[in-house]
Parts: structure tokens; C-alpha cells; sequence
């Protein structure tokens, strides 16, 4: 399972939500590979989950996309994520 | 050292990286600001620091008027950078934190501004990383909104 985490310039926020992502799948006992990179970056990859803050979401046209109100909130990032890896398993 | 010594060792130190980049880079305002005012007001302990050059702060701004609000990453908190090493002299880190609200565009609440300075792609990992680990943590959150005084901040990393 491949992660990507989105943000404006691909350097700080979806780092940060890389960080948490991470925390919570070895939480879980889950593993995915993960990665964290800017808006225009994404049309050249693939991936299983991608995630973005609501400010961007607009600007992001990809299958799966998890769109998230805040980018430091582990309650939500879990809970979407883990809907979101039952939903396409 | 057993394991869990030098996981809490790391744990310790982590904190001490935060609280060594925010000590006299941060900054309390009550008055109502732009967002515009507030990324300058945020960033100025790194600007009369030298740590960060006017033209980052500009960056910045142009940036998130680009691009829109990216630098938004919570309702109560904003984190405002940009890709522009030549305006940063080394990974830096201020926080201002606001008992009046900040609309950064369609989120009216912020209320916690940290500025960011980035080198490259990299040296910034650990700093961050600690600071989303910080700030994911709903307690600690909410103490920082209610911090008054820099030795509160600090008290809490």
C-alpha cells in the first residue's frame, strides 16, 4: 500500500501529516510506504491513498483522495485513514 | 543504556530541539491583524535575528497569494514558509500566538502562527516532525492556546 501526503510546496505540512500517519499505523500494526510531496508532483505518481488539507483539495483531481480540515489532528487523520484502507481493501 | 532509556533519551531531546529554536523567537499579540500583519509579527524574531531575510517574508506572502492559503494547516494554526532557501540562513522556527483571531482566508480562527525557515528539502525533517508530534497531541494544543508568557511555551515542550 502506497500514502501520499500533499501540500503546497511538498516541504513542511504533508511532512508533518507523514509524521502522524506514521504513528498511527505502527499503532495499528499497519505498514504502507510513504511519501509527501507538492501539488504539481502528484499527476507524476501513483498511489493507493493520497491526502490533502481542504485549502488544496480543490486543486487535486486523483481517485482516493482523502481530504482533511486540519493536518495535525490525529482523531481525524485515523479515523479517515482507517475507513479509507478498509474501503479499498 | 536499555532500550526504553534511550527512547526517552530521544523523547527528551526532541523537546529540547523545539524548546532551543522557539527560546526568544516568540511572540504574544491581543490585537486584531491581518494575516498578512500576523506572518510579518511571527516572523520578525527570526528577521531581527538575521535568521531569515525580508525577502523570505515576501516570498511568503506572494506564495500563499499564488497559491492560496497552504499555509494553514489546523483551524487554529497556521505555519507559514516557503521554498526559498537563499532567504534563510538556517532551519528556524518563531511562533506567535494571538489571543485575537487571525482570518487566514476561509478559516477565521487561527490563533497560533508558526514561521518556518527551510534550507533545503531535508534538514528540516526532525524539527517538524517534533512539532507535529507536539502539536497532534490534543492537550498540548490546547495549553499552547492558553500559553501567556514565552516560559509557558517553553514549559510545555
Amino acid at each position: 500500500m502506497k500514502i501520499i501526503t500533499i501540500c503546497g510546496h511538498g516541504l513542511g505540512s504533508s511532512f508533518m501529516v507523514e509524521s502522524i500517519i506514521k504513528q498511527i499505523l505502527t499503532e495499528e500494526g499497519l505498514s504502507a510506504e510513504l511519501s509527501h510531496m507538492d501539488i504539481s508532483s502528484v499527476s507524476t505518481t501513483t498511489a493507493d491513498i493520497y491526502l490533502v488539507g481542504k485549502d488544496l483539495a480543490d486543486s487535486v483531481n486523483v481517485e482516493n483522495l482523502i481530504v482533511l480540515n486540519s493536518l495535525i489532528d490525529k482523531t481525524e487523520i485515523k479515523e479517515k485513514l482507517l475507513a479509507k484502507i478498509k474501503e479499498i481493501n | 543504556m536499555q532500550k526504553c532509556d534511550i527512547i526517552l533519551e530521544i523523547y527528551i531531546q526532541l523537546g529540547f530541539m523545539l524548546k532551543k529554536l522557539l527560546q526568544g523567537n516568540i511572540v504574544f499579540n491581543s490585537e486584531e491583524l491581518s494575516w498578512q500583519e500576523a506572518v510579518q509579527l511571527s516572523a520578525q524574531p527570526l528577521l531581527d535575528g538575521n535568521l531569515i531575510t525580508q525577502y523570505y517574508l515576501e516570498e511568503i506572502i506572494k506564495s500563499v497569494e499564488k497559491q492560496g492559503f497552504y499555509i494553514v494547516i489546523s483551524p487554529d494554526v497556521a505555519l507559514p514558509h516557503a521554498r526559498f532557501p537563499q532567504g534563510v540562513k538556517q532551519v528556524c522556527l518563531s511562533l506567535l500566538v494571538s489571543a485575537a483571531t487571525i482570518q487566514f482566508g476561509e478559516n477565521p480562527n487561527s490563533k497560533l502562527v508558526f514561521c518556518v525557515g527551510f534550507v533545503d528539502d531535508t534538514s528540516h525533517m526532525e524539527m517538524l516532525q517534533n512539532l507535529a508530534m507536539f502539536l497532534s497531541d490534543e492537550g498540548n494544543l490546547k495549553k499552547l492556546l492558553e500559553a501567556k508568557t514565552e516560559s509557558d511555551v517553553l514549559n510545555l515542550l
